[in-house]
C-alpha cells in the first residue's frame, strides 16, 4: 500500500498542505512546535479514522476552522482512490471513498506508529497494554472488534446496575448481566490468546536479533481471573462465572465490575524479571521496538497487508544498527514518514524526500 | 439579558425529541409548518390527539389497541396457547407482516438497559406472568433483537419462565447480530420463527 498525494486542511495548525510523497521514504524535518506531529496524527488519521494522540478526535480542528479534514489518494494492489475523512465540530465524522460515503470499518487501512510515547505500553498503566492489543494488535480482526465492542456494552450496563439500581430482589436481572459478560468476555479472551499467540513468537525473534542472543523476553497474559488450567470455552466460562460468584459482594459494594477482561495486563520479562520494574530504559525500549516490528510482521503475514510505517521523533534516536536494521525492513517496500528536529543527513539513507516543516507549511528541501 | 426563545425554536425542539429525527430534520419541518396554510397544522394536531386519545394498551398483551382486548387477543382462531414476546409494537407488526405466526404476543415495550435505568419494573412483566400463571400456555417465544440489550432481556426472561411448565424458545436468528427486528426482512423473519429452538439454559 501507498499514499501517492495527501492534502490535509485545518488539520491543527495545517491550514492547507498537499504533497505528493516518495514512494519509499520521506524525512520531515523542522524546529519544535511547527507541526510534524500533526502531519503524522493527520495521515493515521486519515488511515485509521481516529487520532492517537486527542482525547476526543474534535480536537484535530484547526482553532479557526469548524471542520478538518484528510484527502489521500491510495495505490493498494494496483487500484488508485481518493479517501477523504472530515470531521466537524460536532464531532461527527464522515468517510469518502472516490466521493461515495463510506463506514470507517470499510476504509481502516494499515499503519504503524512509532512514537516516543510508546514506552508507556512498558512503563505505563495495564489500559495501555490493552489498547496495543484492542487497537493495535486486534484492529483488523474483525470479529474480534466486535467482540470487545459489545462486552464493553454489557460491562457499562452491569456496572450501572451496580452502581444505581442494584438492590436485592433483582439479583435474577444481574445474573442476566453477569451471564452475557461471562459469555462474550470469554470470546474475548479466547481471541486476545490467538492474536498473542500469532504475535508473541515473532516478537521474541526480533527481541533476541536485536540483543544478539544476549537475552530472553517472554511475553504472558495476566488474568484478573483465576483461568489456569482451563482447557477449553466451557471451562473457562464455569472458571470466570464461579470467580464472578465469589466477588459479588464485593462488586455490589464498589459498584462496579472488577474482574473481567477489562482489568487484564500484560507482563514482559527480560531474563526472567519483569522489565517494567527491572529494565533499564534501553531495555524497555528494546521491548517496545520488538513489539512494533512482531506488528508489521503480523500484518503482513496474518493479514497480507502492507503496512505504512510512521515514525515520530525516533529514528535518529535509534543506534545506527538498529537504523539499519529498520532501515532493511524499510527497503522491502513499505512506504515511511520519518519526523526528526535533528536530522543530520545519515548517511545511511539513501533515496529519499526531504522537507521542512513551519509554522503548519510544509515545503520540499530536496 | 433575557433570553427569548422563539416558537421556531421551541417548535423545533419538541420535534427533535420524536425518534428518528435530529435537530436539522426538526427545524426543517418547524419551518414546513409554519409556511403552510394553518389549517395543515391544525389538521396534524388534531390527528395526533385523536390516534393519543383512541389508543390504549391491551390489558392482556399490552399492546396497542382501539379497543380492549385487541384483535390479535379477542381473536377465538388465534392459538392462545403460544405467545411470542416482542420488545415494541413494531415487531409485532413486522411479525404479523410475515404471516407465519398463530399465536398471540405480549409486548414489554422495552429491554433492560440499566444504563438508561430501565430494569425489570419498567418492562411489561408482570403481566406475562400472569398470563403463565392462568395455565393454558404451552410456549413461549422469545423474539427480543438480537443486540446486547435484547439477549440479556431474553435471558431474564428465560430463566424467570422456568418455573412454569411451559416450553421456552428463542428465535433462530439468521439474522445479524445487532440488528432490530423491525429492519429485517420478512424472509428471515419467517425463517427465524420457523427455526426457533428450545432454551436450555
Ligand atoms: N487544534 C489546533 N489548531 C491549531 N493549532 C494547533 C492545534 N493543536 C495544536 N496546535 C499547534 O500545533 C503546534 C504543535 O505541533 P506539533 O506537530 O505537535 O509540533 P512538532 O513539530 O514539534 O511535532 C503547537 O504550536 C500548537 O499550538
Ligand atoms: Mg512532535
Ligand atoms: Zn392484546
Amino acid at each position: 500500500m501507498q499514499l501517492l498525494e495527501i492534502d490535509v486542511n485545518m488539520f491543527r495548525n495545517h491550514i492547507n498542505t498537499k504533497f505528493k510523497p516518495h514512494s519509499l521514504l520521506n524525512i520531515i524535518t523542522g524546529k519544535n512546535a511547527q507541526g510534524k506531529t500533526n502531519l503524522i496524527e493527520a495521515i493515521f488519521f486519515n488511515l485509521t479514522g481516529y487520532s492517537y494522540r486527542a482525547n476526543s478526535d474534535k480536537e484535530v480542528i484547526n482553532w479557526n476552522s469548524d471542520y478538518a479534514k484528510v484527502t489521500t489518494v491510495i495505490s493498494k494492489n494496483n487500484i488508485d482512490y481518493k479517501q477523504s475523512i472530515v470531521i466537524n465540530k460536532d464531532g461527527k465524522k464522515s468517510i469518502f471513498v472516490n466521493n461515495v460515503k463510506k463506514k470507517i470499518r470499510d476504509v481502516r487501512s494499515c499503519v504503524v506508529l512509532f512514537t516516543p510515547n510508546d514506552l508507556e505500553l512498558i512503563k505505563g498503566s495495564s489500559t495501555a497494554r490493552r489498547n496495543f492489543l484492542d487497537k493495535e494488535a486486534g484492529f483488523f480482526f474483525d470479529k474480534y472488534q466486535d467482540c470487545v465492542c459489545q462486552y464493553n456494552r454489557v460491562l457499562y450496563h452491569r456496572n450501572h446496575l451496580l452502581k444505581n439500581t442494584y438492590d436485592k430482589k433483582s439479583h435474577l436481572e444481574l445474573d442476566a448481566w453477569t451471564n452475557q459478560l461471562v459469555s462474550l468476555g470469554t470470546d474475548v479472551l479466547l481471541q486476545r490468546f490467538e492474536i498473542l499467540k500469532a504475535i508473541i513468537p515473532i516478537a521474541i525473534k526480533w527481541h533476541s536479533i536485536m540483543t544478539k542472543d544476549s537475552e530472553k523476553l517472554e511475553i504472558h497474559y495476566l488474568s484478573s481471573v483465576e483461568i489456569e488450567g482451563a482447557l477449553n470455552e466451557f471451562e473457562l466460562k464455569s472458571k470466570f462465572l464461579n470467580a464472578l460468584k465469589h466477588v459479588r459482594e464485593k462488586e455490589i459494594k464498589k459498584g462496579y465490575t472488577v474482574i473481567g477482561p477489562h482489568r487484564d495486563d500484560l507482563i514482559f520479562l527480560v531474563n526472567g524479571k519483569d522489565v517494567k520494574i527491572f529494565g533499564s530504559q534501553g531495555q524497555q525500549r528494546t521491548v517496545v521496538l520488538s513489539l512494533k516490528l512482531a506488528l508489521i510482521s503480523l500484518y503482513k503475514n496474518n493479514y497480507g497487508l502492507s503496512p505504512i510505517l510512521l515514525l515520530d521523533d525516533v529514528f535518529f534516536e535509534l543506534d545506527e544498527d538498529r537504523q539499519e536494521m529498520l532501515l532493511c525492513q524499510i527497503e522491502k517496500g513499505m512506504q515511511t514518514f520519518i519526523t526528526t528536529n535533528n536530522f543530520k543527513a545519515s548517511s545511511i539513507l539513501k533515496d529519499c524526500s526531504e522537507y521542512i516543516v513551519e509554522n503548519g507549511r510544509l515545503s520540499l528541501i530536496s | 439579558m433575557k433570553h427569548i426563545i422563539s416558537p421556531v425554536d421551541r417548535l423545533a425542539e419538541e420535534l427533535s425529541k420524536l425518534p428518528g429525527i435530529g435537530i436539522k430534520t426538526a427545524r426543517r419541518i418547524a419551518f414546513y409548518l409554519l409556511n403552510e396554510p394553518s389549517q395543515v397544522a391544525k389538521n396534524l394536531a388534531s390527528v395526533i390527539l385523536e390516534a393519543r386519545s383512541a389508543i390504549k394498551y391491551c390489558s392482556i398483551c399490552g399492546n396497542l389497541t382501539e379497543k380492549d382486548p385487541c384483535s390479535v387477543c379477542s381473536d377465538p382462531a388465534r392459538d392462545k396457547g403460544v405467545i411470542c414476546v416482542v420488545e415494541y409494537p413494531k415487531d409485532f407488526i413486522a411479525i404479523e407482516k410475515t404471516g407465519q405466526f398463530s399465536g398471540v404476543y405480549h409486548v414489554l415495550h422495552g429491554t433492560l438497559s440499566p444504563m438508561e435505568g430501565i430494569g425489570v419494573d419498567d418492562l411489561n412483566i408482570k403481566n406475562l406472568i400472569k398470563r403463565l400463571k392462568q395455565g393454558k400456555v404451552k410456549e413461549v417465544i422469545l423474539a427480543m433483537s438480537s443486540t446486547v440489550e435484547g439477549d440479556t432481556t431474553a435471558m431474564y426472561l428465560s430463566r424467570l419462565l422456568k418455573d412454569f411448565k411451559v416450553k421456552v424458545t428463542r428465535l433462530a436468528y439468521g439474522i445479524p447480530v445487532g440488528v432490530d427486528l423491525e429492519y429485517t426482512d420478512e424472509y428471515t423473519l419467517s425463517k427465524a420463527l420457523m427455526g426457533r429452538h428450545e432454551v436450555d439454559e
